[in-house]
């Protein structure tokens, strides 16, 4: 049974993986296209820490997911590293979009 | 699947490009506001510093603004990277991009913040008597 759900478990750690690609390079495009407008530089971070706290959400769906799937010692280290990473990350993040928030709003 | 993380490896090259292409171009833009600073005497008329601030200041923290925004794009880079299958090396360069991000934009905020207080400290101590003493109202009120 467990081992029957590890496919599925891979498989929606990928997606989940793959919606985070997307939706941080949707919101680079639009940091990109907001500068090429003449958006302010705050105004411009504002969106690419919203992107990346969006993308960033959804990775850490992605790790949970591999967790389940995670067999070997060597999976487990690297996966503990990389939530640990992306949590503090995400605090950092969040932090900032507070500072600039304010000024990042069109 | 390969293709797919193929075209988002491409997407966090492309994002890093951008990064790079942002730093050149503020580079330019210092450059050039630097270029005008110093040899137009620009102190007072140039609309960077048209709230009496030090344009040589406003020149630095306007380039740490961009490289910081900069930074911004070469993590999101990061992340798309480290998305697909990261290895040792990725998530070692993901851990440093944060520190260095996190402590520029820490000390750079800080400047920013110094730079505020000193403007206010200026506007508080009133504006110039000799402008005061030419302006319509101080006429009037005489």
């Amino acid at each position: 049974m467990e081992h029957s759900l590890l496919p599925a478990y891979l498989l929606g750690s990928t997606l989940f993986s793959y919606a985070a690609a997307l939706t941080v390079t949707g919101f680079v495009l639009q940091a990109l296209a907001g500068l090429a407008r003449g958006w302010s530089v705050d105004r411009t971070r504002g969106v690419l820490v919203r992107g990346m706290l969006a993308g960033l959400s959804l990775t850490v769906a992605a790790t949970l997911l591999r967790l389940l799937a995670a067999r070997s010692w060597q999976d487990v280290a690297m996966i503990a590293v990389l939530l640990t990473l992306r949590t503090g990350l995400k605090q950092a993040l969040r932090r900032e979009q507070r500072s600039v928030g304010a000024e990042s709003l069109p | 699947m390969e293709q797919f993380d193929q075209i988002i490896l491409w997407l966090a090259v492309g994002t890093e490009a951008a990064a790079a292409l942002i730093i050149g171009l503020a580079t330019l833009e210092a450059i050039g506001y630097a270029i005008l600073v110093y040899f137009s005497h620009l102190k007072k008329i140039h609309p960077l510093s048209a709230d009496g601030r030090d344009p040589r200041e406003v020149i630095r923290l306007k380039f740490g603004r961009w490289l910081a925004l900069s930074l911004e794009f070469a993590l999101a880079a990061d992340i798309l990277r480290t998305t697909v299958a990261p290895t040792w090396n990725e998530i070692g360069q993901l851990a440093a991009i944060i520190v260095l991000r996190t402590a520029l934009n820490f000390f750079l905020q800080r400047e920013i913040e110094q730079a505020e207080a000193k403007a206010a400290e200026r506007r508080a101590t009133g504006p110039d008597p000799s402008l005061v003493a030419a302006s319509p109202e101080a006429r009037n009120g005489a």
